[in-house]
């Protein structure tokens, strides 16, 4: 299989699944990588917006990225995966470079949705979401499915023009205990990812074919810090599933 | 003719310590304004505090602008160089329910003594043709729609918790005025600020309707219905509404929008007529995404929705958090919550609550940066009355989600 990987965080947080999941794919597929993001504004600006949405420091914290030893880029350069960088992943340079590699499918990390444009460089963009999926769509999907719905799954699912409306190949619950933070959350969803991304690649065909639909449901926003605070809450007291 | 109790106003004279005082302020508010808009990253936005403090001192600051009229009326707002600024009819008429709510509230009959005496104030400023002038007292001669319209929302509140004629009399003088500039179509075309059409009029409506409902008189709910039917005409299919700029030329903002939104809304509330909340929902929609979005909305917005301006309006900030509340409280929809609950923690991130001998302490600037546009470089009261409503029903409608969420 040719995959490629479209990434532009501004964060370093999902750094060792990435990783991980390159790592372990690369002895069997022919791997791309493509950093949508290059330019220190607009790393400034993605900073700046999750700012205010999140505590960077603790994210960093919980989901182990202070101990990745290794940047993405030093990784790639050991596994011989080729990279390239574009500065933004909407671009035509971008959409050149996916077309060159004519991927079959695209792992998505991004802080930003892909145009209708991009969309067409590949048959499928892939991106796991970290919410419960059809219902919960959009930002802080992990805290609006915890407050809305009492549980959490990451759900693996087709990019489409909306935001996370694209089909469903996979879906898994979240075990959340009283234990848990929300941003300790993150890390236990990104594991879930990671093991979804393992057996979708394991047979791909299979989880294509037979897709759940994703309609309805209902784009949330950044959440509050009381709501937050609400949430943190309903997870300490053990009433999530 | 204007029948018009003096108010005492005290004008700081040139190169005096206070006026220094109030130079230095402005610089200092601008410099961080501006140092917070294009800078962020030396200079993170303040984190509000809890509620009660920033109420506390927002109800203080709405206080001191009465003081400065003498007791009797509330000061349109301070303002660079100038200070405290004369008295301003129409807010000061709305802003009586904000200090009857805050008398129930904290139990302090003070605010309820202020209310009465503004209410008693603007009896006297009426005009014989049942409206209030526009703008600051002294400045026009003639009645104004809107600005009626707002008194009115003030008397009928003293008209229902007093049961004083006097307040009662003056409320259907108003409505009567307010009546008679209407067309056949329920648009007010007679007595308009700036002599157009604007659809936040109806938040005049709503004052109305409002008072036919407390006084019995089915003619003044009419009116207000036929005007709010109009308003619906004007919004488009995205949500935008036409025809609600201020000024000719002039673009509509969050400060007018919200005055559609809140009249459309109360509308609904007294008739149960659907229709109304359905437009306000669709608005509502909107606001919702563009901040989610975007995480602000611009003080000028266009016919698309597209941002014309780089400061924000604090006041259509506030506005929108009660709007939001309100439609959170009718639909249990927590996207309207979310949203109204980061407006007020955006607004009360503005608030001075550290000077508490300056006189700005408490107020809430018109725009962000300071010399933004609307209101520029002054603390209009109307500002901190808005902060003060979307606290005080942020406090019951969270107390009581929070509950019933941690059932």
């Amino acid at each position: 299989m040719r995959i490629a990987f479209l990434f532009n965080y501004a964060l370093v947080d999902n750094r060792p699944w990435k990783q991980t999941l390159i790592g372990e794919l690369a002895g069997n597929n022919e791997l791309f990588v493509l950093f949508g993001k290059n330019r220190m504004q607009d790393y400034l600006k993605g900073y700046l917006r999750r700012r205010g949405e999140i505590d960077v420091s603790e994210r960093v914290r919980n989901t182990g990225a202070a101990s990745a030893t290794r940047r993405t880029v030093g990784a790639l350069r050991e596994l011989g995966v080729p990279f390239a960088t574009v500065s933004s992943v909407n671009n035509k340079a971008c959409r050149d470079k996916l077309r060159e590699f004519a991927p079959d499918y695209v792992v998505t990390a991004l802080d930003q949705k892909l145009s209708a444009k991009t969309l067409e460089a590949a048959p499928l963009f892939l991106n796991a979401h970290y919410g419960v999926l059809p219902h919960i769509k959009g930002w802080n999907a992990t805290e609006w499915s915890l407050l809305l719905r009492r549980e959490l799954t990451v759900s693996l699912h087709r990019v489409a023009p909306g935001l996370d409306t694209g089909e469903i190949f996979l879906t898994r619950p979240v075990a959340v205990c009283a234990e848990d933070s929300l941003e300790g959350l993150r890390g236990k969803c990104q594991n879930v990812a990671l093991d979804m991304y393992r057996d979708f690649f394991a047979a791909p065909e299979h989880y294509t074919a037979h897709p759940q639909g994703n309609e309805g449901g209902a784009t949330y926003y950044a959440m509050n810090r009381q709501m937050k605070t609400l949430v943190s809450g309903l997870v300490r007291a053990g009433r999530i599933s | 003719m204007l029948a018009c109790e003096p108010v005492s106003i005290r004008v700081p004279a040139l190169f005096s310590r206070r006026r220094s005082h109030l130079l230095t302020h402005f610089i200092v508010q601008s410099t961080r304004d501006m140092t917070a808009a294009h800078l962020p990253l030396i200079a993170p936005r303040a984190r509000p505090q809890s509620d009660g403090v920033h109420l506390e001192a927002a109800a203080g600051w709405l206080m001191k602008s009465i003081e400065a009229c003498g007791g009797n009326a509330s000061s349109k707002g301070y303002r660079f160089l100038k200070g405290w600024l004369p008295p301003y009819p129409e807010t000061s008429g709305y802003i009586i329910p904000t200090l009857l709510a805050l008398s129930e509230e904290t139990g302090d009959p003070e605010y309820r003594e202020r209310a009465l005496a503004i209410g008693r104030w603007l009896t006297s400023i009426q005009m014989d043709e049942g409206g209030f002038v526009g703008r600051e007292l002294g400045k026009l001669d003639k009645p104004v729609v809107f600005n009626t319209g707002m008194i009115l929302l003030g008397l009928n509140a003293l008209a229902r918790t007093t049961g004083d004629d006097e307040f009662t009399a003056s409320a259907h003088r108003a409505s009567a005025f307010l009546m008679s500039c209407m067309d056949p179509s329920g648009c007010f075309v007679r007595n308009l600020s700036n002599d157009m059409v604007h659809t936040y009029n109806v938040r005049a409506a709503w004052g109305l309707a409002a008072f036919g409902k407390l006084s019995h008189c089915p003619s003044y709910v009419g009116a207000g219905i036929a005007n709010a039917d109009w308003a619906l005409t004007q919004q488009e299919q995205n949500g935008f509404f036409q025809n609600n700029a201020f000024k000719p030329g002039g673009h509509a903002n969050s400060h007018g929008l919200a005055y559609v939104l809140r009249g459309l809304l109360e509308i609904h509330r007294l008739t149960g007529d659907r229709r109304y909340l359905d437009a306000v929902q669709l608005t509502a929609g909107r606001i919702v995404a563009l901040y989610g979005g975007r995480r602000r909305i611009a003080a000028d917005l266009g016919p698309d929705w597209s941002y014309l301006s780089g400061h924000i309006c604090l006041t259509g900030y506030a506005q929108l958090a009660i709007v939001l509340f309100k439609l959170f409280d009718l639909s249990g929809d927590e996207n309207y919550l979310n949203t109204a609950l980061c407006l007020v923690d955006d607004v009360a991130a503005t608030q001075n609550i550290t000077d508490t001998d300056a006189p700005h302490y408490g107020g809430i600037k018109g725009s962000l940066p300071i010399y933004g546009r609307y209101a520029a470089l002054q603390y209009p009261n109307w500002a901190t009355k808005f902060f003060i409503d979307a606290l005080l029903l942020k406090k019951r409608i969270w107390a009581r989600y929070a509950d019933r969420i941690s059932v």
